[in-house]
């Protein structure tokens, strides 16, 4: 059920259910005051029979005989009836002669008798010479009922019609935003990342769609860098299976040393096939969450260590300032030797041909990784250092190793800050922070 | 023939120079876009391969600014860019084929003969001139249907002359196109195959324009 109908059914059932107690107790209350008023009418018409006869000479009532006095001899069956009789029972005098011929005595005060399928109700009061009756028919208070009921419930009811279709209107036309807002959602193409627009004056729905909006802008640009990588990693794939396949064409037609280099041009392709593999995988796994299992405690030294030993020749260039007797618990050795390794890799491949410093500072909440080399890059160069797949100089390297280093710094709340000092000194700063989740 | 190869990556460059020069295709190979338009500026090319994602640029700017300067080098580009949006982009920059990597050497071959052959304004591999032919396809040349027997300078001479049969060749263009851009070659080596050559093809196929260079001689003026 819509939200428009759901509202609707509350609103007229609310209504419904208030009019018709509302109505239940004004007309229960209307039919008491209705029974009262026609009793207090036939008491006090009782009452003015009863002084009219007081003033009335008793001789003139005498004269009638045996034959009773018709004093509304032209009555209808409508109004009121009239009897007076004797107290021994004679009817004295009747406005309608044909009633109340069986019942002879009436009790005093209120009571309803009927007679020929009628009932009357009846007030009967007693003198000192006559009993008087007052009696109207039921039939016509409960017709005086109903007019007045059905006067009373008329404008009542086109007022709740007219209320209804009001409210019928407001929901409709306040709920129309959110019918167009759930429309323009509904018959979206799945591929359409547009934002939504809404012409509409409802302040409620704003924060809605901008908060849609905001994250089909979220999901179009993560779309669309997921494009781009897969894109420039299909690129990137390429280049080196090119090389394979075009050297081993060569090796093919070809002997003798022309061979041999083809040969071993192909092992270069495949040997940097293999490196921007590992790079995007190590990439991928970063950015997927999946994260890095710490499988103990280990010491700083020995991982720079073997780190150097696989650095090979390069290892006399590089100065290592480290603390001593470092243990790390909470990171991962595998992170630090990534990070280290791809700053050091760029450093000798990029830098001056002089000394690099590698200085490892132990944090209260967690490390520093300061890489210094010669060399200078250019200003405007700098912030592209670690876009995936950039390099500044002929195809060599994944492009890949500072983008790996960030996404690392990024996974222990850290960050990449790179550095051109006027006297030809390149820094690259790393800082990891030490987290309470498990990796 | 002889080929500007714009290409960034080492082992594929170095793929591509070999496999052509097995072919008597002289390449001279450019790493960026810098050295390819300085290769432009002091060398005739018969066609360039030109990759696109260059450390220094797009190679579809050197592509805007030759068409600008109205140079109708075939250019062929060669490149890992492979979507359908890449080839329309970089032939209508002025590109006047396109291959995606990887490559067979055979289909990049095909394409550089087919674009030297177009831009020549011919229709098939074997070029007639009076009595002389040559297949370019065998790099076989013939007199009056009989085989020369031609050096591989000598046929890449011939083919250089072939290949342009109406222009002015510099002395340095012809040097360019058999030794290549990066030899120095001594002065008068050039001279020596140009003589071996006339001994072989008869004297009146090669007339030197004093001062200018070399041509190959008219059909008409064979005939006389």
């Amino acid at each position: 059920m819509t939200l428009q109908a759901r509202l609707s059914l509350i609103i007229i059932s609310t209504f419904i259910s208030f009019w018709a107690i509302t109505s239940y107790f004004s007309v229960s209350k209307l039919e008491n005051n209705i029974e009262l008023s026609m009793d207090n009418r036939l008491q006090a018409t009782a009452a003015m029979m009863q002084n009219i006869l007081q003033i009335t000479s008793r001789d003139n009532i005498r004269l009638t005989g045996n034959n009773p006095v018709l004093v509304n001899d032209a009555a209808t069956s409508k109004g009121l009836a009239c009897r007076v009789s004797s107290l021994s029972g004679k009817v004295v005098a009747n406005s309608h002669p044909n009633v109340f011929k069986e019942i002879k005595i009436i009790e005093p005060g209120f009571s309803i008798v009927e007679e020929d399928n009628i009932k009357w109700r009846t007030f009967t009061s007693k003198t000192a010479e006559h009993t008087i009756t007052i009696a109207d028919k039921m039939s016509e208070r409960s017709a005086l009922y109903y007019q007045i009921a059905i006067s009373t419930a008329i404008p009542s009811a086109l007022g709740l019609i007219i209320s209804l279709a009001f409210a019928w209107v407001a929901v409709r036309h306040y709920l129309n935003p959110l019918e167009t807002f759930s429309n323009s959602l509904k018959d979206r193409n799945i591929k359409d990342l547009s934002p939504v627009v809404l012409n509409s004056s409802l302040k409620e729905l704003q924060p809605l769609v901008d908060s849609q909006n905001e994250l089909l802008s979220r999901l179009k640009d993560s779309i669309e860098r997921e494009k781009s990588f897969t894109e420039n990693a299909a690129h990137e794939l390429r280049t080196p299976l090119t090389g394979i396949i075009s050297q081993l064409q060569v090796a093919g037609i070809t002997d003798g040393e022309v061979h041999n280099n083809a040969l071993a041009q192909c092992e270069v392709s495949a040997q940097l096939m293999s490196k921007l593999i590992d790079d995007l995988l190590i990439l991928s796994r970063l950015e997927s969450g999946v994260g890095f299992h710490i499988d103990g405690e280990w010491q700083l030294k020995h991982e720079i260590d073997s780190l150097l030993n696989e650095i090979g020749d390069a290892r006399n260039r590089i100065d290592v300032i480290i603390p001593v007797n470092l243990s790390i618990d909470w990171m991962p050795s595998f992170a630090l030797n990534v990070i280290c390794r791809n700053l050091l890799d760029n450093a000798i491949r990029y830098g001056d041909k002089g000394n690099i410093q590698l200085n490892v500072i132990s944090e209260v909440d967690g490390l520093s990784v300061l890489v210094t080399n010669s060399g200078t890059i250019e200003e405007k160069k700098l912030k592209m250092l670690s876009h995936r797949f950039w390099r500044d100089s002929v195809q060599e390297g994944t492009g890949l190793g500072l983008a790996i280093v960030e996404a690392l710094a990024k996974q222990f709340d850290g960050h990449i800050e790179f550095e051109q000092k006027t006297n030809n000194i390149f820094s690259v700063f790393v800082r990891l922070r030490k987290q309470n989740k498990s990796y | 023939m002889h080929i500007l190869l714009v290409e960034d990556d080492p082992v594929i460059s170095n793929a591509i120079c070999t496999y052509l020069e097995t072919l008597s295709i002289k390449v001279a190979h450019a790493p960026t876009l810098s050295s390819a338009k300085l290769f432009l500026t002091i060398s005739c090319f018969d066609v360039c391969v030109l990759d696109l994602s260059l450390p220094d640029g797009d190679g579809l700017n050197l592509l805007q600014s030759l068409r600008k300067t109205e140079n109708s080098l075939p250019i062929l580009i060669l490149t890992a860019r492979g979507s359908i949006d890449d080839k329309v982009k970089g032939l209508e920059h002025g590109a006047d084929d396109y291959l995606a990597k990887p490559f067979d050497f055979r289909e990049l071959v095909a394409r550089i003969k087919s674009l030297c052959r177009r831009s020549e304004g011919r229709t098939s591999n074997t070029i007639k001139l009076a009595e002389l032919e040559f297949d370019l396809d065998s790099q076989i040349a013939t007199m009056s249907g009989k085989r020369l027997k031609l050096s591989k300078t000598e046929t890449l001479l011939l083919s250089t002359f072939l290949s342009r049969p109406t222009q002015i060749i510099t002395e340095s263009t012809l040097k360019d196109a058999i030794y290549g851009v990066h030899d120095d070659v001594a002065s008068n080596s050039l001279n020596v195959h140009l003589f071996n050559l006339r001994k072989k093809l008869g004297g009146q196929y090669i007339i030197t324009e004093r001062g200018l260079g070399f041509r190959l001689a008219q059909e008409k003026e064979l005939k006389a």
